[in-house]
């Protein structure tokens, strides 16, 4: 692999999207070329500047869904349905043990 | 083949967005580079342009480089609609996009530099260095012959490191 092949697969190199035998490849040719560092640094500022500016998309469209004739997504981010539910399930358990305390109570 | 691209193929969307859940930030920083302003419009469009070609899509092709170039074309036909726009909504696109405020020193560095090169090159560059796209996947993305691209990064390159570094390849 010559110097040129290998600036131009760093990009991949540092995205982490080589196949180990090229990734390797890439390794051996830095270290045996020190020359070549300069091109790994901006690599790297570049990749870490581009990323620094990724922010979160916007929601996944809901027309799609309703062209697909589905129900659209509900608009609970799916990271608390799950805290929701247990909720639901520990008001279900408390009013079943006030219905019970009040009915000994009465009793 | 892929449960969630065999299923999306099949009309189902919850599958699609999962398909597509990976490339979702990185797309979208990649429109919001090229159109500003109009990103989060045409991020819409493209993800539903996408889902109507879906069926045609063969699974010889990269997924990722299919999506961004849609998302190309999209980019591509807003700027020409914006270019028929009255001027007053030109400058409201031209308006900065936040997300650089707590940037470091060499963060800052390398932005300068960039914004010292043209729109193409900063998408070229971002698609290469961010998203990790080989070449020929960034030349068919933006539309630009596979020679002018290796010319263009070797050229890129250079006015970097000369900027950053004061190197010479």
């Amino acid at each position: 692999m010559n110097k040129d092949q290998v600036i131009d697969l760093l990009p991949q190199f540092i995205t982490g999207s080589l196949g180990p035998e090229e990734a390797l490849a890439v390794s051996r040719a830095l270290a045996n070329a020190p020359e070549l560092m300069a091109d790994l640094r901006l690599a790297l500022r570049l990749h870490d500047t581009f990323q620094a500016e990724l922010t979160a998309p916007p929601p996944f469209p809901q027309a799609l869904y309703q062209e697909a004739g589905q129900r659209p997504h509900s608009l609970i981010p799916s990271s608390l349905r799950g805290s929701i539910k247990t909720l639901r399930q520990a008001r279900g358990i408390t009013s079943s043990a006030i219905k019970m305390a009040l009915n000994f109570i009465g009793n | 083949m892929d449960t969630n691209l065999r299923l999306a193929q099949a009309g189902n969307p919850t599958a699609f967005e999962r398909l597509l859940s990976p490339y979702l930030a990185g797309l979208y920083g990649f429109i919001r580079k090229r159109v500003g302003q109009m990103a989060e419009d045409v991020y819409q469009e493209t993800l539903l342009a996408a889902w109507r070609a879906l069926p045609g899509f063969k699974e010889d092709a990269s997924l990722k480089t299919w999506l961004y170039a849609i998302a190309g074309y999209k980019c591509a036909d807003a700027l020409r609609r914006q270019s028929r726009q009255p001027r007053q909504e030109e400058r409201q696109e031209d308006a900065a996009v936040p997300g650089f405020e707590e940037d470091s020193a060499q963060r800052l560095d390398v932005k300068a530099a960039l914004s010292s090169l043209d729109q193409e090159g900063q998408d070229l560059l971002y698609l290469v260095y961010s998203e990790g796209f080989t070449q020929a996947e960034a030349a068919r993305i933006l539309g630009i012959p596979l020679g002018t691209i290796k010319s263009r990064l070797y050229h890129l390159r250079r006015h970097l490191k000369d900027r950053l570094e004061g190197e010479r390849p």
